[in-house]
C-alpha cells in the first residue's frame, strides 16, 4: 500500500482525501476529511488546520499519519480577497425637528397640534392655548392621565402628548377622548419647548398619513413653497412608520447628504477610465467590463473610496508581506445596498435607510506563499509534502469524477474569498478565472442591510432557512409548511425568527420579519453570486459567449448552500447552461474536488511515469 | 317578564381574556399591576378564581379556562405565565418577586398580552419602562395643583417598596 493525501486550503475549509495509489487502474479513495481553516489561506497558519483533517482522515482507517507517504498541496488560486463598505449618504437633524418612530404600542389615536409644553406648566395653561404635552419618565402614568384629565375639563385644549416612556396606551386610555400620544421617546430633553409641533398616531395596522406628506405638513404650519421643499426629507423618512411627531423650530432642518463618495480609477490592459461611485454599482461594474483585464484600481485620495481602497492595499500588503505599493487589484465587484444609520441628532434613536456600496477586490498572490506552506508542513509532520497541482485544474479532475459528469466542461467555485471559473474543451488547455466577491461579501451585505452588527449571525442568516415560532409547539418554516414539536420549545425563541441549524433554532436578533430577512438573503445572494457566476462563465467560455458553455458543475461549499445551486440552474437556464452540483467520487457531494483532484493528477503522473 | 338571552350572559361572561390568579394571601391589589402590564399591549384581563392547590396548578386552570389560553398566578414570591397547551407543571415563564411585587406583576402583565399577540417576550430587560425614579416623583410632583395625585404616588412609592 502506498498511501498519499490530496489537501485543500481553502478561504473557508481545508480538505483531505486519502488514497493508496499502488494500485493499477484507479486510485482506491480511502477517507476524506474537512476542517474550517485555521488563519488566512495561504500563510503557515494554515498548519494546525491541514495537520487536523490529516489526523481525522488516518484515524478513519486507522492508520497513522507517518505511514503517509506523500502529502499534496494545492497550488492555491492565487488571489485573495477583501471586502469594504461605506455609507455614501446621511441624514442629519438639527435642533431636533423631527420623531418618528415605531414604538411598539403607542397610545391613543389621531393627528394633534399645538404648542409644546412640559406637564409640569400645565396648570398655568390657558384655554387659548393648544397644547402638545410633553411628558418625563418620572411621572407615573395614574398621575399624568389625573393632570391631563383636569386640564381638559377646565377647557385647554390639549392635542396629543410626546412620552418618555412606554405608557403611551396607558394615558390615552385614561382620557375619555381620544388623543394621540407617542411614548418611548428616549431623548425627551431635547424636544424643544414653546415651539409648534404636530402629533400623529396612526391605527393599528396602519401608517401615518398627514406627517409623511410634505404637503400635509405644509398644510399644518403653514408653510410657504420655498419652506415646504425644505420638509421633504422629513416627511419622507416618516413613511411607512406608525407614530411621528414633527416640530417647528425657528433654524431646525433635516438634511440629507450625499458623502462625496468619490471616483474609482479602473486602469485596464489596454485603457483606463475613471468612474464615479456616485453613479451607482450597476455603472462601475459596466466600466469594469469594459476595460478588462484589470491590471490596478485607484481610488480618488481623501474620498471614501480612496480610504475603502487603501484599507484593502493595506490588508493585503499585511498578508502578503509585500509593500502596499506592489499589490495590484486584478478585479472589483461593487454592490449596492441599503443599510440602516441611526440618524444623528436624533431624539427617539431614529433609523434612516441610507444609500451604501460595498467592494469586493482581489489581489494576486505568488506561488511562493504555497511552498512556505508546504516547508513548514513537512517540517511538522516529517512527511515529504510538495505542491501538487493548479487549483482549478485538480478542480476540475475531481469534478469529472461525478457520475454521468464528462468534457468539456465548466466548473464554478464559488467561495468564501473569490468567485473561480475553469472551462476544460478537449485537446486545450484548461481556461480559469479568479473574480472578486463571493461568501464573505454575501454575508457583509445581510449584516449590513439588516443593520445585524454581527458576522456570525449574518453568516447563520447565509446559510440556514427560516422559520417563525408560532407558538410554543410549532414553527413556520419560510415555504409556508408547518413543523409541530412534542416537547414545549424555550420561551425565549417564542415569537421570533430563527434559523434551523439541524435540531436547533437560533433566535436572530432584531425585529424583522422571515420575508424581509428571506428577501435580503436572496437579493445578496442574487448581487452576488449570481453576477459573478455570470462573469466567470462568460471569462470562461469561448469568445466569452457563455451559450458555448453546455454543462457547468459546481463545486466546493457554495454547492452546498440550501438554495443557491437551485438559483444558479433557474437563472443559467435562460442561457441554454445545464447547471448541477458535483458529487466527487460519488460520494462526496460537491467538497473534496480539488483534494480528489491531486490524487489523480498524481496518480495519472504516476501512470505515465513521471513521477 | 324580560329573560337575558342565554348566549348573550356567557359572551359577557367569556369574552377573551388573559385569566389572572391570586394564591391565598396576597395582595389583591397586584391584579392591578398584571392588568396596567397587559393594557398597554392592548389585550384584556380579568381576575379569575381557581380551586387547583399550588400556584403552578391555579395559572395552569386559569390558562384552561381563559379563551385566550394565558393564564398569569401571582404568588408571595413569584409571578408565573402559563399558557393552555403546557405541561401543568411547566408554567411557560416564573419571574421571582424580589421585593418589587407591583413592577414583577406589570412584566408579566405584559409579557402575557405580547404571548397573546404572538411577539417575542421580555423576559431579560432589567426593569419595564416606566417603573420609575422614585425621588423625582417626589420631588417634580410639587409644583403641581393636585395633592390628591401626590398622595397616591407616595402610596405607590411604598407599596413598591414594600412598605404599604
Amino acid at each position: 500500500m502506498r498511501l498519499i493525501a490530496g489537501i485543500d486550503v481553502g478561504n473557508a475549509t481545508t480538505e483531505v482525501a486519502l488514497a493508496d495509489v499502488s494500485t493499477t487502474s484507479a486510485p482506491r479513495f480511502l477517507a476524506s476529511a474537512s476542517v474550517p481553516t485555521t488563519g488566512i489561506k495561504g500563510t503557515v497558519r494554515n498548519i494546525p488546520g491541514i495537520v487536523d483533517a490529516l489526523r481525522r482522515a488516518t484515524q478513519s482507517v486507522e492508520v497513522q499519519l507517518s505511514d503517509i507517504s506523500l502529502a499534496l498541496l494545492n497550488e492555491a488560486t492565487p488571489v485573495i480577497g477583501d471586502i469594504a463598505m461605506e455609507t455614501i449618504t446621511e441624514t442629519l437633524v438639527t435642533e431636533s425637528t423631527m420623531i418618528g418612530h415605531n414604538p411598539v404600542s403607542p397610545g391613543g389615536i389621531g393627528l394633534g397640534v399645538g404648542r409644546t409644553m412640559h406637564i409640569r406648566d400645565l396648570v398655568s395653561a390657558t384655554r387659548a392655548d393648544q397644547v402638545i404635552v410633553v411628558i418625563p419618565r418620572e411621572y407615573d402614568f395614574e398621575i399624568v392621565a389625573q393632570m391631563l384629565r383636569r386640564a381638559l375639563e377646565a377647557g385647554v385644549p390639549i392635542q396629543g402628548g410626546i412620552v418618555q416612556g412606554d405608557d403611551g396606551v396607558l394615558i390615552a386610555n385614561r382620557l375619555g377622548q381620544p388623543l394621540p400620544f407617542v411614548d418611548e421617546v428616549a431623548h425627551i430633553e431635547r424636544v424643544p419647548l414653546n415651539m409648534m409641533a404636530a402629533v400623529e398616531v396612526a391605527p393599528e395596522g396602519q401608517t401615518v398619513r398627514q406627517l409623511s406628506n410634505p404637503y400635509g405638513i405644509a398644510s399644518l404650519f403653514g408653510l410657504s413653497p420655498q419652506e415646504t421643499t425644505l420638509v421633504i426629507p422629513i416627511a419622507k423618512a416618516l413613511i411607512g412608520l406608525r407614530s411621528a411627531v414633527v416640530i417647528r423650530t425657528p433654524a431646525g432642518e433635516v438634511r440629507t447628504r450625499r458623502i462625496p463618495a468619490g471616483a474609482l480609477t479602473l486602469i485596464g490592459e489596454r485603457r483606463t477610465e475613471t468612474v464615479g461611485l456616485d453613479l451607482g454599482a450597476e455603472a462601475v461594474m459596466d466600466v469594469i467590463a469594459q476595460v478588462a483585464p484589470l491590471r490596478d484600481v485607484s481610488g480618488e485620495p481623501g474620498t471614501n473610496v480612496g480610504g475603502m481602497i487603501g484599507r484593502i492595499r493595506q490588508t493585503m500588503g499585511d498578508l502578503t508581506e509585500k509593500p502596499v505599493e506592489e499589490i495590484k487589484i486584478r478585479d472589483v465587484l461593487a454592490v449596492d445596498c441599503q443599510v440602516p444609520q441611526r440618524v444623528a441628532g436624533g431624539v427617539a434613536q431614529e433609523f434612516s435607510l441610507e444609500n451604501a456600496v460595498g467592494l469586493a477586490a482581489m489581489v494576486n498572490t505568488d506561488r511562493l506563499l504555497m511552498e512556505r506552506v508546504a516547508q513548514a508542513l513537512m517540517d511538522e509532520i516529517h512527511v515529504p509534502t510538495e505542491l501538487g497541482g493548479v487549483e482549478a485544474n485538480m478542480a476540475i479532475l475531481g469534478a469529472l469524477t461525478t457520475p454521468g459528469a464528462d468534457a468539456p466542461l465548466a466548473v464554478l467555485d464559488l467561495g468564501a474569498g473569490s468567485s473561480d471559473a475553469a472551462l476544460l474543451r478537449r485537446g486545450e488547455a484548461v481556461r480559469t478565472t479568479h473574480l472578486a466577491g463571493a461568501g464573505n461579501m454575501v454575508t457583509l451585505l445581510i449584516n449590513s442591510e439588516l443593520g445585524l452588527g454581527d458576522f456570525e449571525a449574518a453568516e447563520e442568516i447565509k446559510r440556514y432557512p427560516l422559520a417563525k415560532v408560532e407558538s410554543l409547539f410549532h414553527i413556520r418554516n419560510e415555504d409556508n409548511t408547518v413543523r409541530f414539536y412534542k416537547e414545549p420549545l424555550d420561551p425565549r425563541l417564542y415569537g421570533r425568527v430563527a434559523t434551523i441549524q439541524g435540531d436547533r433554532l437560533v433566535p436572530i436578533p432584531g425585529n424583522h420579519t422571515m420575508e424581509r430577512i428571506r428577501q435580503v438573503r436572496q437579493e445578496a445572494k442574487q448581487k452576488v453570486f449570481m453576477r459573478n457566476a455570470l462573469r466567470a462563465l462568460s471569462a470562461v467560455a469561448p469568445a466569452g459567449n457563455l451559450r458555448l458553455i453546455d454543462f457547468v458543475v459546481i463545486v466546493g461549499g457554495s454547492g452546498l448552500d440550501f438554495e443557491l445551486p437551485q438559483m444558479l440552474t433557474r437563472h443559467l437556464a435562460n442561457y441554454g447552461v445545464v447547471v448541477g452540483s458535483a458529487n466527487v467520487r460519488g460520494t462526496e457531494g460537491p467538497v473534496n474536488a480539488v483534494a480528489t483532484g491531486l490524487v489523480i493528477h498524481y496518480f495519472e503522473r504516476k501512470k505515465a511515469g513521471l513521477v | 317578564m324580560s329573560v337575558e338571552p342565554v348566549y348573550q350572559r356567557e359572551a359577557v361572561a367569556e369574552s377573551p381574556a388573559i385569566h389572572v390568579v391570586l394564591a391565598p394571601g396576597v395582595d389583591p391589589r397586584l391584579f392591578r399591576w398584571v392588568e396596567v402590564g397587559a393594557e398597554e399591549e392592548g389585550v384584556p384581563c380579568r381576575l379569575a378564581q381557581a380551586s387547583a392547590q399550588g400556584l403552578a396548578a391555579a395559572a395552569y386552570e386559569a390558562a384552561q379556562a381563559s379563551r385566550l389560553g394565558v393564564g398569569v398566578g401571582v404568588g408571595a414570591d413569584r409571578v408565573l405565565l402559563h399558557e393552555a397547551h403546557m405541561p401543568v407543571g411547566q408554567p411557560v415563564w416564573a419571574w421571582p418577586s424580589n421585593g418589587a411585587p407591583a413592577e414583577v406583576c406589570r412584566r408579566a402583565g405584559c409579557n402575557a398580552g405580547r404571548f397573546v399577540k404572538r411577539m417575542p417576550l421580555r423576559l431579560e430587560e432589567a426593569a419595564v419602562a416606566t417603573a420609575g425614579q422614585a425621588p423625582a416623583a417626589g420631588t417634580e410632583i410639587q409644583d403641581v395643583w393636585a395633592p390628591e395625585a401626590i398622595i397616591q404616588a407616595i402610596a405607590r412609592v411604598l407599596e413598591r417598596r414594600g412598605l404599604a
